[in-house]
């Protein structure tokens, strides 16, 4: 009796093993309701909808009164493939650089960051929107007249020629968006009360670019570096000046180690602004 | 003419009380409230007693200017949270015990705050949990990295060289492919054209063979024209093979040549077999040379 089973205890024990019925698994009688196609052609179309005679009615949108409308003609548009991807770096020209300097909105006695550019308050970036920091533009090489130490996240060929002729320091570095919020807005990072986090690694398509001696990348050789450095000066036609026998060495050698964020502060540590303490983990 | 309004006893007692003591009004403590007696002490008890109390009296004094000055109006965690204080005593949500919470605070507020800063740090959840994050979202070093940019670099140009070499290589032969395919155009045609004649003339034949005009889709016409193609096919093979045969005959006759012109120098020379003597290997030795020229 057990072995053979009636078409009702089959039944039955296919509903014990069934999922729970819900909207998503169950449908409608067939026939039970007509899916509503737009009119087209002799019976339906014609007046669509609007009767003999009156005059005709709007059409839809779109409708290019039969040939093939616009926004069906083409299937795909790659314009904006991937443009979620795509790393932006919003410019900040030479000049700007240079009109702020001289209205003492960026000290030079101190290296420039990402962070010093922000905190002028004139300029503000979004990491959310893809947004990785800032490029240097060569407009405003021709009057550019400064010794800075600077760290942007990208720069051409002249910009970088501009700044080491006039006895600066130029480096691209790249940050990962968790830091560049904290880079932006510094007090508003340190209030969270969190230590402060390692900066990552760049992706496979910017490694190319920050490990390149010639972009003056963080990642570079810094021997390689100097070599660009003589090969540009060469290239332009100026005296590469010796940073080395510099007042200033100190301030214009200092750099970021790759996985640090803030000059003179290491990943790992908390910071508190109200307290003006550093608090550290002990070694042990 | 005006309806005094007298406040509560209670309010009166607790806020004005103080003021009237110190500034030694006596008059006006009988006006508000009753002359409280004071107790006999002992005298060392008192002095501490005394002392006390008006610590306490003057923080209580001075909650009391504050409340006084205090005309803001707000809710008093918001004043805090204005002043800089911390602003809930309490926990008041379950927000506020959050470490999230309690770190912004710290933040925020530093030591005023009265938390321990050891809350700051990661807790070991957070650190295993960021260190799979960055081995999953960052597997490789920064070498290893620029090592792969790099590979990738030479193999898309050995790529492109070999592209240019492949087409140089093509363009050379591309005369010749031209060449190719006209012949092969003449040729397939030729061949058509050939087969068609032969055709032709076949049915001339078996029309001549007829005598009358036939139809070329007959019967008979058929049966007469596939007797004919098969004996032109036997015609074919046969000269075929007679081609073949010539070939191979002239084929034996160059290697028989060759063999005479290699056995008679042997038979010319003065000298013994070369077997038996082996002293003049030297003489034999240009005597070869001279046939293989």
């Amino acid at each position: 009796m057990s072995t053979v089973k009636h078409t009702t205890e089959r039944a039955l024990q296919l509903m014990r093993q069934l999922p729970r019925v819900k909207l998503n698994n169950i449908r409608n009688n067939p026939g039970a309701y007509k899916t509503q196609k737009r009119g087209r052609a002799q019976h339906g179309g014609d007046k669509h909808g609007d009767g003999m005679k009156s005059h005709c009615n709007y059409m839809r949108l779109g409708y290019e009164t039969g040939n093939t409308p616009f926004y069906l003609r083409f299937t795909y548009e790659s314009y904006y493939k991937d443009h979620h991807l795509r790393r932006e770096y919003p410019p900040i020209s030479l000049n700007q650089l240079q009109t702020m300097i001289d209205t003492d909105r960026i000290d030079t006695t101190k290296p420039i960051d990402l962070a010093t550019i922000c905190l002028t308050g004139l300029y503000d970036f979004f990491p959310d929107q893809r947004q990785y920091g800032y490029q240097l533009t060569d407009e405003g090489a021709n009057i550019f007249k400064t010794k800075v130490n600077i760290e942007v996240q990208h720069a051409n060929e002249l910009v970088i020629a501009t700044i080491e002729k006039n006895g600066g320091v130029i480096r691209t570095a790249y940050f990962d968006p968790y830091s560049l919020q904290a880079l932006r807005n510094p007090k508003k990072f340190f209030e969270r009360g969190v230590p402060i986090p390692r900066r990552m690694i760049p992706p496979q398509d910017a490694i190319e670019y920050y490990s390149n001696p010639k972009n003056r990348g963080y990642l570079a050789d810094p021997e390689a570096i100097s070599h660009e450095r003589l090969v540009l000066a060469q290239k332009y036609g100026y005296e590469l000046p010796k940073i080395e026998d510099d007042v200033d060495y100190e301030m214009l050698s200092e750099t970021k180690d790759p996985r640090q964020i803030f000059y003179g502060l290491e990943p790992g540590i908390v910071v508190n602004l109200e307290d003006k303490s550093i608090i550290r983990k002990r070694e042990n | 003419m005006f309806t005094l309004k007298l406040l509560n006893s209670s309010t009166i007692s607790s806020r004005y009380t103080c003021r009237y003591v110190t500034s030694g009004s006596q008059k006006l403590l009988g006006l508000f409230g009753k002359k409280e007696k004071e107790p006999e002490p002992a005298e060392n008890a008192l002095e501490m007693f005394d002392a006390d109390q008006n610590e306490i009296d003057s923080e209580l004094k001075k909650e009391r200017i504050q409340a006084i000055r205090n005309k803001s109006r707000l809710n008093d965690n918001h004043r805090r949270l204005l002043l800089g204080e911390v602003p809930y005593q309490n926990a008041q949500s379950w927000v506020h015990n959050t470490l999230k919470y309690k770190r912004k605070l710290y933040g925020k507020l530093g030591e005023k705050s009265g938390l321990d800063p050891r809350i700051c740090f990661w807790t070991h959840t957070e650190i295993e949990d960021k260190n799979e994050y960055e081995r999953t979202a960052y597997p490789k070093t920064v070498q290893e990295m620029i090592q792969i940019s790099e590979q990738d670099k030479k193999e898309t140009k050995e790529k492109e060289l070999k592209r240019d070499e492949d087409i140089a290589r093509n363009l050379e032969k591309l005369e010749m492919w031209k060449t190719d395919i006209v012949k092969r155009k003449e040729k397939r045609e030729n061949d058509a054209r050939v087969a068609k004649e032969r055709k032709d003339r076949l049915i001339e034949e078996v029309r001549r063979h007829f005598g009358y005009t036939i139809d070329i889709r007959d019967e008979r016409f058929k049966q007469m024209l596939e007797e004919k193609q098969k004996q032109q096919r036997k015609a074919m093979k046969e000269s075929k093979r007679q081609e073949k045969e010539s070939k191979l005959l002239e084929k034996l006759k160059s290697v028989k040549a060759e063999d005479k012109l290699s056995t008679e120098p042997s038979e010319n020379s003065d000298e013994s077999d070369p077997s038996e003597e082996k002293d003049e290997d030297v003489n034999q030795n240009t005597e070869e040379e001279n046939v293989k020229k």
